[in-house]
């Protein structure tokens, strides 16, 4: 794992869960990534690491996978994280976006 | 520029120490300085159709223009800092990054090198461009290029690597 800073937490959604429609609590959204040739492809790497606390292998085979398939599910979360997650990748500079799974 | 060494701190995460020639860090110091250059400092939060994410959008770009000024601010006080670049030697200079500075570094050089390439019109990097360059596209080639090779040596050093023996 890159020496910098621990992984960045998203938000705790306990008392959310309690008032929040069902369809907004369930891990239904998901959180893709998508090439770009300009992205350096160790930057990638360590943003998936920093961003989710992924050990290497798992952040390289992710950052492989949007640069040879055109995109990667990184993950499948709730709204509250799924977002999170996307605001973390965006302000890396990725391009990310939430999809609701049909 | 490579890493010297990190250098543990009693009081929280350490430093990185680097060393870097006058050359090294005159372009480091011009390429921090184009940020920002993206118009918009982000995508769109989905591609999809679906309503609850349409909404989302203006928060996103809410956090990541406050995002924006934090960088900018941060880079301010980092160009402006007093003996920031020590002086070790003929051409020679050393740069003390504290880990929390790295992510932050990384993001604006990444920020540089997005905008540039935006700017650029978004070309394939692989090939050659197939007709000479304006002055412009020139100097955002070179900015381009110059945050892809500051971000390999941090990254390295995030890595561990190029610590000097």
């Amino acid at each position: 794992m890159a020496q910098t800073e621990a992984p960045i937490a998203p938000p705790k959604t306990g008392e959310q869960e309690k008032t929040e429609p069902r369809d907004l609590r369930d891990r239904g959204y998901l959180v893709i990534c998508w090439n770009d040739p300009v992205n350096l492809m160790v930057y990638v790497t360590h943003v998936f690491q920093v961003v989710f606390g992924w050990p290497k292998p798992r952040a390289e085979r992710h950052m492989l996978q949007v640069h040879e398939s055109g995109k990667s599910l990184l993950v499948r979360e709730t709204f509250e994280k799924a977002e999170h997650y996307v605001h973390q990748l965006q302000g890396y500079g990725l391009h990310a976006t939430m999809e609701r799974e049909e | 520029m490579k890493l010297v060494r990190l250098q543990k701190s009693a009081h929280g995460a350490g430093s990185y120490v680097f060393q870097i020639s006058k050359n090294e860090m005159d372009w480091l110091v011009a390429t921090l300085r184009f940020f920002p250059q993206r118009e918009s400092p982000c995508y769109q939060l989905t591609r999809g159709d679906a309503k609850d994410l349409k909404g989302g959008q203006a928060l996103l770009e809410e956090a990541l223009s406050q995002q924006r000024r934090e960088h900018q601010r941060k880079l301010n006080k980092f160009l402006t800092s007093p003996g920031r670049f020590r002086p070790e030697g003929p051409d020679q200079f050393r740069l003390v990054l504290p880990v929390e500075q790295m992510e932050w570094m990384l993001q604006v050089l990444n920020e540089v090198r997005v905008g540039c390439w935006m700017k650029l019109g978004s070309p394939e990097l692989e090939k050659r461009f197939d007709r000479e360059l304006t002055p412009e596209e020139g100097r955002l080639m070179a900015t381009l290029e110059l945050s892809g090779f500051f971000q390999t040596v941090l990254l390295g050093a995030c890595d561990g690597k190029g610590e000097a023996a």
